[in-house]
């Protein structure tokens, strides 16, 4: 058991085996995985349409940056973490980014920030 | 007060020879009417006299310059004139208390009252007359109130004066001198001896003074630096002074009576001969510059100041030689033209303000670079200009450096200032202050380069870089996701979380190369983000060791190499699960002909270390990689109390990679 546990996470990712990797690590955790969207118009679909408890977003999709689907998760107050590989540590207003390539761990304990800190500040 | 004792006044009469001195004229090289004459012609006689000595002693005095020689003629001649035995003319000081003798007249049976008298002593009551202007005359000084108090008769017995005729010259209020008369033996004063006495004290301190004046005229002409010359009707040298010499080499004989227009340069004749016309017609004239021939063939340039004298027809002038003075100009100028033209020619934006701010220049680029012309700056304000008009808030940092540059400080700044359509560049922009040889802030100098291309080129490469950091990473990413679909299957999720781990060490160094620009990075940095990426808490480490900075290769290297040592300490080491032990990174550089860097990892209160049985890929990695990398020894000590690391390898200046 972990604190992602049944927790429904949305996975945004262009490249098939970085998604893979996400894929494996969260139901090693024990979560349940929604999608992986591959393209920004998925990954919109989904953020609109699933329940959802918190999302991983890579934030350069083929070129195209994953703002809108960022849009619609902060509109709906889902948590969400950013993955890059520019090496930055934080992304706008403070998103959590994890660094590519990253561990199970490392993606388990920012996920975990994020899940708290919301259910911490939701009404 | 000084006196001779006065012989006893018994031996100085001699009455008879009073008449007889007067019958005598009183120089015998003028011509004087003389004879016998009779009764009804005595006035018209006396008259005539009067007038005869008036002109000759008016002819004498006219020949003469020294002051004392004036005064000491005066008073003889008057002295034979109306037979007295002693005339002085006495110059009284500044507070009216003294009376001054340097000359006197006698005639022989008087002593000299050469010398400085206390006027008090004479007796309180004719001074004061005197001093309001009116002459006196006392006959007999044993007679008269004003002098036959005991002590005034005391004083005139001592100088031998009996009788006495003082005419006071009041100037201004002031009583300047005294022409006074002195008599051996008591005597009448006529009215027409007291009238002539007056005439000639007016008329000796008239010439006296005109002398006094001259003379120190004389003294300034002499003395002066510049030169001074009286030039007469007909265009010739009438005087000169010694400045003649010393500037030009003409001697006064060289030049008076020869026509001033010799020495003038031939090209600058006409000029001057225009701008003595305008003098003759009673224009005083200041500034002619003209070339003065030197005794030597030289010219020299003179600037003249000249004042007609209409009435006689002179010409005052003059003169100062400013030879240096205009080579200095002409030097200035020339130095002036050329700094603005390299100024104009250069890339750079440079002008000049005023200590307040004001635009006095500006150089041709920044005016061209923005479409204005140097009118629509010169004069206003800097920060008021179009380049900053643009932005307040460049407008007020601008002031505040131009504030700070008044106060001595140079101030400089990257900063987008706009050009021409409203485009904006960003330059590298001083301000500092200007100075003049005494080291006193006189003006501003702004000047900047444009550095909008150097900045869009740096931009560029960081986003290539970033990019390319993006795109190793995301491989990365990839790798661990081959890795991950590959080694499946019982007993190896170990070494899965071994081989991440490896590759997040990889990935962190990557992150700080690219950070700066792939060129180098900070050994402190790289260490801290390999521990952080293993979840080694700050308390647990020491990181000691000055400043070093690595190259690309090396930092991967030792990147690798510590997260192995990391992993090691976390498994058997000082980082152990249940452990308190620690460890200490330190490094140190010894300079010489190269940097040798000494690299120590030193674990201490963990569990008891024993020498591994086999030598896995973190060994080789420690021991063999970074020894090659950094072309030096690594040890692995396996001490019982800790693990001992040490590096000793070339430290290779961080250049940028290719």
């Amino acid at each position: 058991m972990s604190a992602l546990t049944g927790k429904r996470i949305l996975i945004v990712e262009d490249e098939f085996l970085i998604a893979l990797t996400a894929e494996t690590f969260l139901a090693d955790l024990g979560a349940v995985v929604v999608g992986p969207a591959y393209t920004i118009r998925e990954g919109l679909a989904l953020a609109e349409g699933e329940a959802l408890d918190a999302a991983i977003l890579d934030v350069n999709m083929g070129g195209q940056r994953s703002d809108p689907i960022a849009a619609v998760l902060v509109e709906r107050r889902i948590p969400f973490i950013l993955a890059t590989g520019y090496g930055e540590r934080e992304g706008q207003r403070g998103i959590p980014v994890v660094d590519k390539p990253y561990t199970a761990s490392q993606l388990a304990t920012a996920l975990q920030l994020v899940i708290a800190a919301h259910t911490r500040n939701a009404p | 007060m000084s006196h001779e004792p006065p012989e006893p006044c018994a031996t100085r009469q001699r009455p008879a020879s009073v008449r007889r001195d007067r019958a005598t004229s009183f120089s015998a090289t003028q011509p004087r009417t003389t004879g016998k004459p009779a009764p009804a012609d005595t006035a018209l006689h006396a008259h005539i006299e009067r007038q005869n000595f008036q002109l000759a002693l008016e002819d004498r005095l006219r020949e003469l310059q020294e002051p004392a020689a004036v005064t000491a003629a005066a008073a003889e001649a008057l002295g034979r004139q109306l037979g007295v035995g002693q005339v002085a003319y006495a110059d009284i000081d500044e507070a009216g208390e003294r009376a001054i003798i340097e000359r006197d007249w006698n005639d022989g049976t008087m002593p000299s009252n050469t010398g400085v008298h206390r006027l008090k002593a004479f007796g309180p009551a004719f001074i004061a007359d005197l001093k309001q202007g009116k002459t006196v005359a006392i006959g007999d000084i044993r007679g008269d109130s004003r002098t036959n108090t005991p002590k005034a008769l005391i004083t005139f017995e001592r100088a031998s004066i009996a009788a006495f005729l003082n005419v006071p010259l009041v100037k201004n209020g002031h009583l300047v001198a005294v022409l006074a008369l002195h008599h051996p033996v008591p005597r009448h004063w006529s009215a027409e001896e007291i009238s002539l006495a007056e005439a000639v004290a007016e008329r000796t301190w008239a010439v006296v003074e005109r002398a006094r004046a001259e003379s120190e005229r004389d003294r300034f002409f002499d003395l002066s630096l510049d030169m001074l010359a009286i030039v007469s009707p007909d265009g010739r040298w009438r005087r000169v002074n010694p400045a003649f010499e010393t500037t030009l080499g003409w001697a006064q004989s060289d030049l008076v009576g020869q026509p001033a227009e010799a020495i003038v340069h031939p090209q600058d004749r006409s000029r001057s001969r225009k701008a003595a016309a305008a003098i003759a017609l009673g224009h005083p004239l200041k500034g002619l510059e003209n070339r003065i021939r030197c005794k030597n063939g030289d010219y020299r340039w003179i600037a003249w100041s000249t004042a007609p004298a209409t009435d006689q027809g002179l010409m005052y002038s003059v003169g100062r030689d400013v030879t240096d003075r205009r080579a200095n100009e002409a030097a200035l100028r020339t130095n002036e033209a050329l700094l603005r033209r390299v100024l104009d020619q250069i890339f750079a934006f440079v002008g000049v303000l005023t200590l307040e701010g004001v635009v006095l220049h500006a150089n041709r680029a920044p005016l061209a670079a923005a479409g204005i012309r140097l009118e629509d700056v010169v004069g206003k304000p800097f920060d008021q200009v179009f380049w900053w008009s643009y932005s307040p808030a460049v407008q007020a940092r601008l002031r505040a450096a131009m504030q700070r540059a008044a106060k001595g400080e140079a101030v400089r700044y990257d900063v987008p200032v706009q050009m021409a359509e409203g485009r904006l560049m960003t330059i590298d922009f001083q301000i500092a202050p200007m100075r003049d040889d005494e080291g006193q802030i006189i003006g501003l100098i702004p000047s900047a380069i444009d550095i909008d291309q150097r900045k869009r080129a740096e931009a560029h490469r960081e986003l290539l870089i970033n990019e390319l950091n993006h795109r190793v990473k995301n491989t990365l990413a990839v790798v661990q996701g081959i890795a991950l679909q590959t080694f499946t299957g019982p007993g190896v999720a170990n070494r899965m979380a071994a081989f991440q781990s490896r590759l997040s060490a990889l990935a962190a160094a990557h992150n700080l190369l690219a950070q700066s620009s792939w060129e180098k990075t900070s050994l402190e940095a790289l260490a801290r983000r390999v521990l952080t990426a293993a979840f080694v808490q700050d308390a647990r480490i020491e990181l000691a060791g000055p400043p070093v900075e690595l190259p690309p290769r090396h930092a991967l290297t030792l990147a690798m190499a510590l997260h192995e040592l990391c992993t090691n300490a976390i498994k058997y080491g000082a980082f152990a699960h249940g452990s308190l032990g620690r460890v200490t990174l330190s490094w140190s550089v010894s300079t010489g002909p190269e940097a040798m860097l000494h690299l120590v990892w030193r674990e201490h209160g963990g569990p008891r270390v024993s020498p591994p049985q086999h030598k896995g890929f973190g060994s080789r990695i420690i021991e063999r990689a970074l020894a090659q990398e950094f072309d030096g020894t690594v040890t692995l000590d396996f001490h019982p109390e800790g693990l001992v690391c040490t590096l000793v390898g070339l430290l290779p200046k961080a250049v940028p990679s290719s």
